[in-house]
């Protein structure tokens, strides 16, 4: 069942009334939230609060059971948990993204491999990579077709200090070319970067900082 | 095109990357022709041939080879692509959600299945001639290797999308390539040669590769139901993937953009 949405042409994404339960466990209990164009928005909470469960919502990967979803364009989502292919490179990820987003060339994913400094493993398999570094991959499978609404599930897991440093000025750069951002994490140590903090709790977000 | 191209490349290599199926297949099919082929002697044994419906006298050593290829390469190819699919979905997903076409995607992993099983069929036909070195026909004999490849790993590309637990993909697998490849043979089988075996899925392998050992006659028949098999196995693999991969409803896109 879904409710009809007023689309506001401001913003990239919209949830209305999101609501899942998971047998008698009311996870969800109609979250409303909107993201504009070169908007950051962090969304917070405790373990098991539904922050995973409301990212893949929006990203189409779980069927709500009530309320609705609009995006204007393309959606990029970064899983939590990496999801590469262990027999494969690097590089033959971007080849094989390339391919399925239908890019001519894949400049962005090249200026990421530089931005997130590990063009040094572009012959390396999936398999080998340390924990950081793929989910560097994981984030820039999610990145290079440079959509208009990127959903990151815990995108910085694992990032060294540096690597960390870099994801934010990658995150800057997003913001300026007008994209919509959503940052899922259940530690946000950085409250200044984000345009809105949205707290998750007993099924519902309230802004924690606007 | 483009993109059915790129699949099969990924495919194929993720498939040659599977070192343990293929350690098993170097060591596993050489010493299962050698313990089976010992401890089987070379009396005549009745087989029911389907082609032309006589009880043939084979030689029951000779028909025990030809059956243990036929049941490693089910199992291991079985295994092979079970754990290739199982593995990947999520990763077949993500590139199916990120545009890849389904169809392309499962069109690439059948071409790559057919092109691999079809290397690893000739493969176990070679090691085959080191135990019997004049078969009638090689290339039926090898059609029914390839014909039972082309079955199990459908069959096991079909389970790795279907079953969350590996485990059971496993059992699955090797119990039901056992009973298949099993029954057919008539030496101490009391269920040899009945008619219900036709409706198993190494049935016409079984038959191909007898013909091509034993006879001059062409299975043609049988060759057949084994790609019927093959493409039932595949379709309800496809079925089972484009299921597991559709985007659900609550999703609206409100204008499509740049890529």
């Amino acid at each position: 069942m879904s409710k009809v949405v007023k689309y506001n042409r401001m913003q990239l994404l919209s949830a209305e009334k999101i609501q899942k339960n998971y047998h008698k466990n009311h996870v969800l209990r109609g979250v409303s939230f909107a993201v504009e164009p070169g908007t950051l928005v962090g969304i917070v909470g405790e373990n098991g609060s539904g922050k995973s469960t409301l990212l893949k919502i929006l990203a189409g990967e779980l069927a709500a059971d009530n309320g609705m979803v609009q995006v204007a364009g393309s959606i990029g989502y970064c899983p939590q948990e990496p999801v590469v292919n262990e027999t494969l490179t690097v590089g033959e990820h971007l080849a094989y993204f390339k391919s399925a987003y239908k890019l001519p060339r894949a400049e962005y994913a090249e200026h990421l491999l530089d931005m997130l400094h590990f063009r040094k493993y572009k012959d390396e398999k999936a398999g080998n990579l340390s924990g950081g570094t793929r989910q560097k991959l994981n984030l820039t499978l999610a990145l290079m077709h440079e959509p208009s609404v990127l959903l990151l599930d815990e995108p910085y897991q694992g990032f060294d200090w540096e690597t960390y440093l870099r994801f934010w000025d990658v995150v800057e750069e997003l913001k300026k070319s007008g994209k919509a951002i959503v940052v899922i994490s259940h530690l946000i140590f950085e409250q200044k970067k984000f345009d809105h903090i949205l707290h998750l709790q007993n099924g519902n977000v309230h802004e924690a900082k606007a | 095109m483009k993109q059915f191209q790129t699949a099969v490349k990924f495919s194929l290599k993720e498939q040659l990357a599977n070192r343990f199926a293929l350690g098993l297949l170097v060591i596993f099919i050489p010493m299962w022709y050698w313990l089976l082929g010992v401890i089987t002697p070379g009396d005549a044994v009745p087989f029911k041939f389907g082609p032309t419906g006589a009880l043939l006298q084979v030689n029951g050593h000779k028909l025990v080879l030809l059956t243990a290829g036929l049941n490693g390469l089910a199992m291991i190819l079985g295994f092979m692509f079970f754990h290739s699919a199982h593995k990947s979905l999520a990763f077949d997903k993500r590139l199916t959600r990120s545009g890849l076409g389904r169809v392309s995607l499962i069109m690439a992993k059948a071409l790559a299945l057919g092109a691999t099983t079809a290397i690893l069929a000739l493969y176990t036909l070679l090691i085959l001639l080191a135990f019997w070195h004049t078969p009638n026909n090689m290339l039926e004999v090898w059609l029914g290797f390839w014909s039972v490849s082309l079955i199990y790993g459908a069959f096991g590309l079909l389970l790795g999308m279907l079953l969350n637990s590996e485990l059971a993909g496993f059992f699955i697998i090797i119990m039901l390539s056992q009973i298949d490849t099993g029954l057919q043979v008539p030496i101490g089988n009391p269920a040899a040669n009945k008619a219900f075996l036709k409706l198993f899925p190494s049935y016409g392998s079984e038959q191909l590769s007898t013909a091509g050992g034993f006879t001059h006659v062409f299975a043609g028949k049988d060759l057949l139901m084994s790609l019927v098999w093959f493409v039932g196995f595949l379709l309800v693999a496809l079925g089972i993937f484009a299921t597991r991969t559709r985007r659900k409803s609550s999703l609206q896109n409100t204008r499509k953009t740049e890529q």
